[in-house]
């Protein structure tokens, strides 16, 4: 009986939690919800499809700039635009894997950095259509049928509920077929496919699910912010997404919500200057990859099961 | 357009690509040792602006002397990093770490760098004057000879290296099978250790020979690593030639798009056809048809 | 699993509960924060900045403070990233509950503040000018010490015409919002005054040759050529220029103004003629304390953007001064803020009852002579 409580009231825990932070707090929360969207495809393609991919902050952008265009141009309801952001990105990732995914390691990483640049250049230059420099402001609030997301806490719910599923979407997908061969991939691609694992189509679905997580993650932000401009979605981005699921752990649910949360809490940890931040971010990196080679994630849970092992008769 | 406008985008993006072709030659020697590619190879080439107009401009140090220390202080900036990062690491570590070490030191050159010089930007004078050369109506900077000069002697220097010293061999035997290399005798560490140092070298000469051109600025670092990079891609990682050609195509593409097509659109047109390039040849003009990694 | 699950819950416990930090909260000081790009692409500009917000407030409580309550400062580097900006004012508002914020240091970051700040209903002053857009016009918490740069290309518009007799202008300018904006306006005074634009071309603030661009527009016949760039691509085009044998005159934006500028770019920027609200080589009489001041303190030259922010911080004192101390709050203040018919400042002459931004005649017009930037006198 015991056994079962505590877990349950950490949970309940877990979802009460928000409605004691000020404002504030609640946004850092929000946007970590929403990275953990965007991180949660990128996660799969660089652990288990082993790539490196640049490209995430296109996904981001499409959905944001899709969704804001429809419903400030279009009067789109919020719903449908938030999906048609994930669907957008999704194809526009379908539409890359052809060219880029038979590309390997390097050249695939350059391929994807060409794709977030020439994106940046399009948002900037197509102002008739996105706006350009200035952006799009004034992006209504997220509503679902009729009932809208005003306060933060309400968004903070909304932003959860998608960033669990997407969690849990990612754990069933590695535990099934699907799963068990991207991971054949994963430790030699030559021998998963003599055993008749197709990589590339592997590959492509799993980056066309980079598109579609990154894609909605973008849609919740633009909606969130309503203000959004190029400068959002840069190649610094993306390269930071890389970096940081390196720091947190590209294998594991905690890696992704580690990854997160870490960008979302560290720029406020060490005050003002952001430089010293960005120093002890060098140093961290540094010292998780000679250290823990899993990511921060890997390492802790390490601990565990030693603890465990230990604790063991 | 006329003939002489032409001219010009081919100097420019002659210019451009140099400046490029310098950063890809730093990425070979690394590279071709160890199989990393150094995104902190764009820093160096910073620092190198950086060390060269602190000491000529605020210093007042005579040119060959600043550029002299500036050489040195990045060379003892890639050993440091050698030796505290990359050294460090387990042995046989995977790829992925390695290339991510080089971001940290990159992440972390970049933070100290803000510290030591704050955020305005330097100048340094050009090494023989400002007057324009003009040929056929287009000019041309006389800074551009030094440049060049320094690329041909980079390269002249680094395919003697390779081919036909024991240690440029040696070298790229470890990149290719580091224990095969090991049990030949060679120091596969003592090889990794000296390839940083080299590398920074020519990174920090390079540095030193376009901030005239370029203005020594901090942001210049992702700038130089990424566009360093793209060139190196293009030519084929690893080559020699292939570095300095990727270079100068690049910065042709970029001169030529700029002026011919739209200065808007100039660096999606110039990525657009990189991806066409590595779609028709993976590894690059000149790479190898080995795909390493 | 049963640990793991364990493992999992406590660190995501810890992390609920780290986010319980709460912010020493002394209720003497009147708190204004900052949100600052320090690092990052404005960074040279934002550190020039800090320092000018540190002088104002160290100025302030050397006076005694207000209402005899020092002004505290809360700074945070947003790194000129526009959603770093947004989460950084989102902390000064509700957790260190400031008065109101200054920063900004870049078109979309003061964009994206400005969305925020009017949600939250604290004024905001940021070392900008005016981005065009109908939204930022009807911002009413948003104030930019910036005078519209719409002004002041139409003095230089006017100075071509009437100085220069020149009604062909070239022009080469940023991709990005501040680039849009100048490229709008000459297209307004073209319709305007009657000029030509020959040509528009545009450069990035990274790139390190701009003689394509240069080239195409020699090749249009201007008299003049406009550029509007920041620093260091503003330098590298103007010794472009000269490098292709460029003559005619060439216009410049207020960073020409700045003192980096003559620096870099060398000889080539002799003869530059550019407008600026501030010239620190040869300022106003009403500006020159503040210029001795930061000259004295930090060694470096001020320049236009910190004398706005430094503006920035004054108006809010003395708004702030002008409440009776139960009664100041973000909202209270916002509305003293907005009805100050005149107040000129080191930086600008700002009437906010006219406008959220100062008013054009702050613009100088501007020119290097000797390697120094000095105000033009014209008849």
């Amino acid at each position: 009986m015991q056994r079962k409580i505590l877990p349950f009231l950490g949970i309940v825990l877990l979802i009460i939690y928000p409605l004691w932070l000020n404002e504030f707090l609640v946004s850092v929360s929000i946007i970590t919800g929403i990275y953990i969207v965007l991180l949660t495809g990128l996660a799969l393609f660089l652990g288990y499809g082993g790539q490196f991919s640049f490209a995430q902050a296109v996904f981001y952008g499409l959905g944001a700039y899709t969704s804001a265009i429809l419903t400030t141009k279009y009067h789109v309801p919020v719903i449908a635009a938030f999906l048609a952001g994930g669907v957008l990105a999704g194809a526009v990732g379908y539409i890359l894997s052809a060219p880029i995914l038979r590309l390997r390691g390097y050249y695939l990483a350059v391929a994807t950095l060409a794709v977030c640049q020439i994106f940046h250049v399009l948002v900037v230059e197509q102002f008739n259509i996105t706006g350009g420099p200035t952006g799009v402001y004034d992006i209504p609030i997220f509503s679902l049928f009729g009932f809208e997301f005003k306060t933060a806490i309400s968004y903070h719910y909304l932003v959860w509920v998608i960033a669990l599923a997407s969690l849990l979407f990612a754990k069933n997908l590695m535990n099934s077929r699907i799963g068990r061969a991207l991971k054949g991939i994963q430790s030699s691609e030559e021998a998963a496919m003599v055993l008749g694992v197709n990589a590339f189509n592997l590959k492509t679905k799993v980056f066309v699910l980079t598109g579609v997580t990154g894609g909605l993650a973008g849609s919740l932000y633009a909606h969130y912010v309503s203000y959004i401009s190029p400068g959002n979605f840069t190649l610094e981005l993306s390269i930071w997404l890389v970096v940081i699921l390196s720091v947190g752990g590209v294998r594991t649910i905690m890696g992704v919500v580690l990854g997160a949360a870490f960008t979302t809490v560290f720029p406020f940890l060490l005050g003002k200057y952001q430089n010293f931040n960005m120093l002890v971010f060098g140093l961290i990196l540094v010292l998780v990859l000679k250290y823990m080679p899993n990511g921060i994630a890997g390492f802790l849970e390490e601990q565990v099961f030693r603890l465990v092992k230990r604790t063991r008769i | 357009m006329t003939e002489t406008q032409l001219l010009q985008f081919i100097f420019s993006g002659i210019t451009i690509g140099c400046i490029y072709a310098l950063v890809a030659l730093g990425f070979t020697i690394i590279f071709n040792t160890t199989s990393i590619v150094n995104f902190a190879q764009g820093d160096f080439v910073m620092l190198g602006a950086m060390f060269a107009a602190t000491f000529k401009s605020l210093f007042h140090f005579p040119l060959i002397m600043a550029v002299s220390l500036s050489v040195l202080s990045v060379a003892t900036i890639g050993l440091i990093m050698e030796r505290v990062l990359i050294h460090s690491l387990k042995d046989d570590p995977r790829l992925f770490a390695s290339v991510m070490m080089t971001m940290g030191a990159s992440i972390i050159i970049n933070a100290i760098s803000i510290l030591v010089w704050g955020a305005d930007p330097l100048s340094l004078e050009a090494f023989s004057g400002e007057t324009p050369i003009r040929i056929h109506g287009a000019t041309l900077v006389p800074q551009m000879f030094w440049i060049a000069g320094g690329i041909f002697l980079v390269m002249i220097l680094l395919v003697i290296f390779f081919r036909f010293t024991w240690l440029g061999q040696g070298m790229l035997a470890c990149s290719m099978n580091k224990d095969a290399a090991a049990s030949m005798g060679i120091n596969v560490k003592g090889m990794i250790f000296l390839s940083f140092i080299f590398s920074a070298t020519i990174g920090g000469l390079g540095g030193a020979l376009v901030a005239p051109i370029t203005m020594a600025t901090l942001d210049m670092g992702g700038i130089m690593t990424l566009k360093g990079f793209t060139a190196a891609i293009i030519g084929g990682l690893g080559s020699v030639p292939g570095a300095f050609l990727g270079g100068i195509i690049l910065g042709l593409i970029e001169a030529l798009s700029c002026g011919i097509i739209s200065s808007g659109y100039r660096d999606a047109i110039a990525l657009s056809i990189l991806v066409l390039v590595l779609m028709l040849k993976p590894s690059g003009i000149m790479g190898s048809k080995i795909i390493r990694k | 699993m049963k640990r793991k699950v364990w493992a999992v819950l406590i660190v995501l416990i810890g992390f609920g509960l780290s986010l319980f930090v709460s912010a020493a909260m002394c209720q003497e000081p009147y708190k204004i924060g900052v949100s600052l790009g320090i690092t990052g692409v404005q960074g040279a500009a934002g550190q020039r900045q800090i320092k000018a917000v540190e002088l104002a407030v160290e100025m302030i409580n050397a006076k005694g403070g207000i209402h005899g309550r020092p002004v505290k400062l809360i700074v945070e580097d947003d790194q000129t990233k526009p959603e770093l900006s947004v989460a950084k004012t989102n902390k000064l508002v509700s957790q260190d509950n400031v008065l109101a914020i200054v920063g900004g240091n870049s078109g979309d970051s003061a964009m994206a503040i400005g969305a925020n700040v009017e949600k939250k209903e604290v004024p905001f002053f940021s070392p900008t000018g005016f981005s065009g857009t109908e939204a930022q016009r009807n911002y009413k918490y948003s104030f930019l010490m910036i005078p519209n740069y719409d002004d002041a290309i139409e003095i230089l518009v006017r100075y071509s015409i009437d100085k220069l007799n020149c009604k062909n202008i070239g022009l080469l300018r940023l991709t990005r919002l501040w680039g849009v904006q100048a490229s709008n306006a000459y297209k307004d005074m073209a319709k305007k005054y009657g000029i030509t634009i020959v040509r528009e071309e545009t450069l990035s603030d990274t790139d390190k040759d701009m003689t394509p661009q240069l080239t195409n527009i020699n090749a249009a016949n201007p008299c003049a050529i406009a550029i509007w760039a920041a620093v260091p691509a503003a330098a590298i085009s103007i010794k472009n220029a000269r490098q292709l044998g460029i003559k005619v005159p060439l216009l410049g934006n207020p960073i020409f103004a700045a003192a980096t500028t003559p620096e870099i770019a060398g000889e080539a920027a002799e003869g530059v003629i550019a407008t600026a609200t501030l010239v620190p080589a040869d300022p106003l009489p009403r500006q020159k304390e503040y210029v001795d001041r930061y000259l004295a303190k930090y060694n470096l030259p001020a320049d236009m953007w910190d004398a706005a922010i430094f503006d920035g911080v004054n108006l809010i004192a003395h708004a702030i001064g002008t409440l009776s101390p139960e009664k100041v709050n973000p909202k209270n203040l916002r509305n003293q803020i907005a009805s100050i018919k005149r107040y000129e400042g080191a930086g600008a002459i700002v009437d906010f009852t006219k406008h959220h931004w100062p008013l054009s005649e702050s613009w100088v017009l501007v020119t290097i002579k000797n390697g120094k930037a000095v105000r033009l006198e014209v008849k």
